[in-house]
């Protein structure tokens, strides 16, 4: 699936489930300079990620600044197949939430 | 009625201690055994590598394991996107940790791991100089670590 959010796939492999995900967020760090102002841009940054398999919290991430622009995650779930729902889940530090979801292909 | 009062009274006092101590316990009670950690806020703001790792894990030594798996390329041509993957071949792996010792805020990700999943995590990482990636495996209550150096030709922006 792909909206503003970002992309998400979530494959059946090996019994259980690929996933990979790209994340719509600037990841800034608060140190680059905006060349047109001369300004800090302001740190900016996903703190919390969660990803849910069928309604359950598999796996869990805390992100500093140092995680890459538009963040890139995959992960494997065990058991699963197609059908299946995965949702990720995430929290910045202003407080903005955004998620992206998916069934498994 | 003097008496009537000071049983209602009397009343009201336990039924607000009853309150008081309920409300005391319902947040406890509603925190669920798989919700993530609060965000290690002191730990992604420290600027030492060691006091970082502090933070997290106290003063627990980790042990180094070739049973971890810390994959990123040896020559990253941008600073910005290094992808890192960290796989750990062990039992009971409850957590992953990523930190760099050339960032000027060393902790980057921790990953929490339920048994639902691999012990694998891939995501990409900003390093602004070349610099030790190095990942710490929380597992059946002991840390490992494994270290991987990359050389970075093209700054990260800090990180």
């Amino acid at each position: 699936m792909s909206n503003k959010h970002g992309r998400i796939r979530a494959k059946a492999k090996d019994g259980g489930i690929g996933v990979r995900a790209l994340i719509s967020h600037p990841m800034e760090t608060g140190s680059r300079i905006d060349p047109a102002t001369n300004q800090a841009i302001p740190r900016h940054y996903i703190q919390q990620v969660i990803c849910e398999h069928n309604g359950e919290i598999v796996l869990s991430l805390d992100w500093g600044w140092g995680v890459s622009p538009k963040p890139y995650l995959a992960f494997h779930i065990q058991h699963g197949q197609p059908g299946d729902s995965v949702v990720i889940r995430w929290t910045d530090d202003r407080g903005e939430s955004s998620s992206l979801e998916t069934k498994v292909g | 009625m003097m008496q009537r009062r000071e049983l209602l009274e009397t009343g009201f006092m336990a039924a607000a201690m009853v309150a008081v101590g309920l409300g005391g316990l319902l947040p406890a009670r509603a925190r669920s055994d798989i919700a993530p950690d609060v965000w290690p806020e002191r730990a992604f703001h420290a600027e030492a590598i060691d006091a970082a790792i502090a933070e997290l894990f106290g003063d627990r030594s980790a042990e180094d394991s070739a049973r971890i798996t810390l994959t990123a390329p040896d020559i990253a041509e941008n600073g910005r996107v290094v992808p890192v993957e960290v796989a750990a071949d062990l039992p009971g792996v409850g957590t992953i940790t990523v930190l760099s010792d050339g960032n000027p805020y060393p902790l980057l990700a921790r990953a929490h791991i339920t048994p639902a999943v691999a012990a694998r995590v891939s995501i990409r990482v900003k390093l602004g100089q070349s610099a030790n990636l190095i990942a710490l495996v929380e597992a059946s209550g002991k840390l490992y670590r494994a270290t991987r150096a990359v050389k970075v030709t093209a700054g990260g922006c800090g990180g």
